[in-house]
């Protein structure tokens, strides 16, 4: 019995036209069958006799099931099941055996993103910011909705909810300022920090020129001359660099050092682009320069990219950059600095894996005492993803 | 470069095309003579003449299927249907043929026509003739949908479609053709597929598209005194859809909101709101919040009228409690 | 072959054949369980229809078929290997296994498409008519629909805008009295549907769809008319042998009516013509069909060694092949779960 169609499992024989022991031709009818749809013709597909009916008239037979021997000189290449076919669309389970329910799917999207694992109610955000600081959230006090933890009270756990509260100093890059750092900022502070940032020499709102790095490295530990305690420094790019000295200049005034995508780590560089902060005079190269930091900074709007194409088309790094470069390389060498303070300070890092401006490679070379995080971002890890630089930050070691 | 509005951006985008391509055409009601139902073919009968500027009978079907026909014998057809309301008498021709016919015939041959049409409330033209149908289209592979905001896009996202070797829907809005704009017809904000970013905050991300922006952007503004600085996203094409933009974003801020016109259930907003939770679930501190239509057809009323879809009091209400 | 004469009819007569054993061959692919897709409608009795007009087309004419279009297609040169691959849902088929018999199409031989909607694929000749206005070719399109159709609003949009705007389009309506299980004075009031063509000032005629000569002859008239920019409607009046769709015995009409369907055989009736007439003897022509038979053998060789279409080609084809193909749910699963950070 052949399946003729999506809904059949089973077809009546309505009435042999070819009797037991008759030859047959190929096209000739052999019997007429009753499917659910309607009354069917069975042609011989090739010419033979009929051996011997299997099934009468009237008799109702399964799709599959044989009803007549027959004998021809080829086979008929009939596949009696399509499933194993190509023929039908459908499914492999035979109509009126009911489907297993699949198990519901927790979905996230429209209903209460802080979900109950272990007894704790957290933001997804908050349970990441916490895989990454090390936080145990079991017994952190939730302040967000119906009682959960959000990813700032994360951020103040790791701060250790210290009487004295962390403080840091915030050192920029080339041609940044301390503006810059605004979203990091929010996320420390949300987290119970307090932050500093400064604009260094030929940056920013600073009347100072740089008529050489080191120039940076002063005004930094001036600055830090005026605070009491110790600060956590923090630099970035070409800061770091700059951070590194100052640490190494005044480690009694240091509880830690962070370095983010810091220069100095090898003469990789991307010279392209130094030269270009320098040199900048028109909104699309800036816009090129800014495609190269990352995403965040490709999507710098309008505005934002006036000020700042004004800010550096008065063009007060060619000395900075000069000295950086020796032709398409850097020779600024940070390892000597950190090897000087290693044994008197924590020196941690953080590289973006996408960083098109100091190749990854060269961050790799960092030794094996400083503690290395790697983030999916570019060059600007606390614009790409400021919570999670602020969550690294506040990580006690 | 001047100032134009988004109506006689269309028409711009339209006649340049027709001068520097022969192949392209327009056919639909009343885009002759009377000069399109908003106005936006005005004239451009005068300069092409009646062979491309084309006078139909009432004949949605058959306007969308001879746009089928004339895009696979190598025309660029520019159909225009009077009302995405009417998308449904069209939709045989649209999702059955246009959709699929590059699928079905195995690649041979692709359909590069535009549907241009629009949609939307603010006219009080009652509950056939003010919906915001988008995801109709949005819900059928094979179509390319892009949603114009603003002056410089009705201009350069219509230039981009009747570049597409697939069909494009194009839905304007009714409440934007009197808007006015700057254009620069030499650059547009970005290229095709990609969406464009017309204000950065860090506290939240409100991704929408079309007359929404423009209530986005306003409710940015109010937003911003009260110290909540949001991100907008303008998705300017659904499809493709940017979401590589909104990605970026969303992790920065954690705190994602989608606006659409079209009505909330089963809607743009469910299937945005879907794709952004999963691909930053792990960096959301709020559910995606939905802000669109209700689920209910539009009355003539004013007041009911504006009260049916999201309004700037009601993006930045939705702003404040999720940032509270 | 001996053919004594090379007569109109002589030259018709063999593309009728091939496509009657084309479609009977089909039929055994659908009982072996070997065709692609459900559904499986033949044209077996419309072979002067699709003969008769194919011949008064030529090279740069362009048309649609409906779901019972493959005497049409072959009619018009299709290779039927490539067809029956198709059929048989394989990836050297005319579609690389994605259309089947309902999607199928050949843009190199002018065919814009079978539809599986009835009347999907007319309105597509009116923009085909445009085209060739437009581009000042002189190439026509022909809408192949059944009497099924006439029920459906589009052909009407489509028959007044081609008159309208004076295309070179034909409506050939495949007549052959049933819409699926419906007789046509069940569907309609007046069943003598060459009539519609008058209120929209096109050309309309119908003609015995069992006469090939007939259809050749008015075939020919109307498209060189249609090239001249009148549109015409054409009523190819024949009957269906089989049901619906294969093999289905239709309990609905009963057996009287179906035997006098079987004298308006058109492909028994240009044989006997040609016998009586002494072009071609009965032995020569017995030749003729079996060197066909083993031709449309050969076809359902071809198909069924050919090659499934691969699974990855799944997202082939949605768009032009220079933008990406959608995400596959696997694909998005394996991204968003496989995340590590």
């Amino acid at each position: 019995m052949p399946r003729l169609g999506e809904t059949m499992d089973s077809g009546t024989i309505a009435s042999w036209t070819v009797a037991q022991g008759e030859n047959f031709e190929r096209g000739d009818t052999l019997l007429e069958l009753e499917t659910d749809k309607t009354l069917v013709e069975y042609p011989a597909l090739g010419s033979g006799r009929l051996v011997e009916t299997l099934v009468a008239e009237g008799d109702v037979v399964d799709v599959g099931d044989p009803i007549a021997i027959i004998e021809t000189e080829k086979a008929w290449p009939i596949v009696s099941d399509q499933d194993a076919g190509a023929s039908t669309s459908g499914t492999t389970a035979p109509p009126g055996v009911a489907q297993p329910q699949s198990s519901p799917v927790e979905t996230v999207a429209g209903a209460e993103t802080a979900s109950l694992v272990d007894g704790v109610r957290a933001t997804p955000l908050a349970r990441r910011l916490a895989t990454l600081g090390g936080v145990d959230m079991q017994g952190l006090e939730g302040t967000g909705r119906r009682g959960r933890i959000e990813a700032s009270d994360v951020i103040a756990a790791l701060g250790g909810g210290k009487a004295d509260r962390q403080e840091f100093l915030l050192l920029h890059g080339l041609g940044s300022n301390a503006m810059a750092w605004g979203a990091l900022i929010a996320s420390l502070e949300a987290g119970g920090a307090r932050v500093t940032a400064i604009d260094l020499p030929g940056h920013g709102t600073n009347p100072d020129d740089a008529a050489k790095i080191d120039d940076l490295v002063d005004c930094a530990v001036a600055h830090l001359h005026t605070h009491s305690g110790k600060v956590h420094l923090v630099g970035h790019s070409l800061g770091a660099w700059v951070a590194a000295k100052v640490a190494s200049q005044m480690p009694e005034s240091v509880s830690e050092v962070t370095l983010i995508a810091p220069a100095g780590c090898g003469p990789e560089v991307n010279a392209e682009f130094l030269r270009g902060m320098a040199e900048v005079e028109d909104m699309d190269h800036l816009r090129g320069l800014l495609t190269m930091l990352g995403p965040t900074a490709e999507a710098t709007p309008d505005g934002a990219a006036a000020v700042m194409l004004q800010d550096l088309s008065r063009g007060r790094l060619h000395a900075v950059v000069n000295e950086l470069l020796d032709g398409d390389v850097s020779h600024l060498d940070i390892l000597p600095i950190l090897d000087s303070i290693k044994d008197r300070l924590n020196v941690s890092a953080v590289i973006g894996i996408q960083d098109q401006i100091v190749p990854k490679e060269t961050l790799f070379r960092l030794p094996s005492y400083i503690n290395i995080h790697v983030v999916n971002t570019g060059h600007v890890p606390q614009w790409d993803t400021p919570a999670e630089i602020a969550a690294l930050l506040q990580k006690p070691i | 470069m001047g100032k134009t509005t988004y109506r006689d951006a269309l028409r711009q985008a339209l006649s340049d095309s027709m001068t520097t391509d022969p192949n392209v055409v327009l056919i639909g009601e009343e885009v002759g003579r009377y000069g399109g139902a908003y106005g936006v073919t005005k004239s451009l009968i005068d300069e092409f003449g009646p062979e491309r500027v084309i006078d139909t009978p009432i004949s949605e079907p058959s306007i969308v299927g001879a746009a089928v026909g004339a895009a696979m014998s190598g025309l660029r057809p520019v159909a225009e249907l009077m009302y995405v309301d009417f998308i449904g008498m069209t939709m045989d021709q649209l999702a059955n043929q246009a959709a699929k016919i590059r699928y079905m015939f195995g690649g041979q041959i692709g359909v590069p026509m535009i549907l241009r049409t629009q949609g939307g409330t603010g006219r009080s033209a009652g509950a056939q003739h003010s919906q915001s149908l988008e995801a109709y289209v949005m819900h059928t592979p094979g179509l390319r949908l892009a949603m114009p905001a603003t002056v410089s896009d009705a201009y350069h996202l219509l230039r981009q479609s009747l570049a597409q070797p697939d069909p494009v829907v194009f839905i304007e809005h009714k409440a934007l053709y009197a808007t006015s704009g700057e254009l620069d017809d030499q650059t547009p904000v970005a290229p095709w597929g990609k969406a464009h970013v017309p204000r950065q905050g860090d506290d939240l991300v409100i991704v929408t598209y079309s007359r929404q922006l423009h209530y986005a952007i306003l409710a940015a503004d109010k937003l911003a005194k009260d110290g909540i600085e949001a991100t907008i996203i303008d998705l300017r094409t659904l499809n493709p859809l940017d979401i590589d933009t909104i990605r970026t974003h969303v992790e920065r801020c954690g705190h994602a909101m989608v606006v659409s016109e079209g009505v909330m259930t089963a809607g743009v907003a469910a299937e945005l709101a879907a794709r952004i939770s999963e691909e930053c679930f792990d960096f959301l501190e709020n559910p995606v919040i939905r802000i669109a239509g209700e689920d209910i057809p539009i009355s003539v009323s004013p007041l009911l009228e504006t009260n049916s879809v999201p309004t700037p009091e009601l993006i930045a209400d939705a702003a404040r409690m999720m940032r509270s | 072959m001996e053919t004594q004469t090379n007569s109109r009819l002589a030259e018709l007569y063999p593309m009728m054949r091939r496509i009657r054993t084309f479609e009977e061959r089909v039929g055994e692919l659908f009982v072996r369980g070997q065709s692609a897709g459900s559904m499986l409608h033949l044209s077996i009795g419309e072979e002067a229809a699709a003969v008769g007009v194919g011949t008064a087309m030529r090279d740069g004419d362009t048309f649609t078929t409906h779901h019972r279009g493959h005497g049409v297609f072959l009619a018009r040169g299709a290779d039927p290997r490539l067809m029956m691959a198709e059929i048989a849902g394989k990836e050297t088929g005319y579609c690389s296994g994605k259309g089947g018999s309902m999607h199928i199409a050949d843009m190199k031989l002018g065919h814009l498409g079978a539809n599986a909607i009835v009347g999907g694929g007319i309105p597509s000749v009116v923009g085909a008519g445009l085209a060739a206005r437009h581009k000042r070719s002189d190439s026509v399109s022909v809408a192949f629909f059944g009497d099924g159709a006439t029920g459906q609003g589009v052909l009407y949009e489509s028959m007044n805008m081609a008159a309208l705007w004076r295309l070179p389009v034909l409506f050939v309506c495949i007549n052959n009295q049933y819409g699926m299980g419906t007789r046509i004075d069940n569907a309609t009031a007046d069943p003598d549907l060459y009539k519609r063509a008058i209120p929209f000032g096109l050309k309309g005629a119908a003609v015995d769809g069992s006469d090939v000569e007939a259809v050749a002859e008015i075939a020919g008239e109307m498209i060189g008319d249609a090239r001249a920019g009148k549109p015409g409607f054409l009523v190819v009046d024949c009957y269906r042998f089989y049901g619906h769709a294969r093999m289905d015995k239709s309990p609905y009409r009963d057996d009287a009516e179906e035997s006098e369907g079987r004298l308006r055989d058109p492909v028994i009736k240009a044989r006997e013509t040609l016998i009586s007439r002494g072009e071609i003897d009965g032995s020569s022509l017995d030749e003729m069909d079996q060197n066909i038979a083993a031709e449309m053998d050969a076809t359902i060789d071809f198909a069924a060694d050919a090659r499934e279409p691969q699974l990855d080609s799944i997202f082939d084809d949605v768009y032009d092949p220079s933008t990406p193909p959608p995400e596959s749910v696997r694909g998005r699963l394996a991204r968003i779960l496989g995340q590590s950070q």
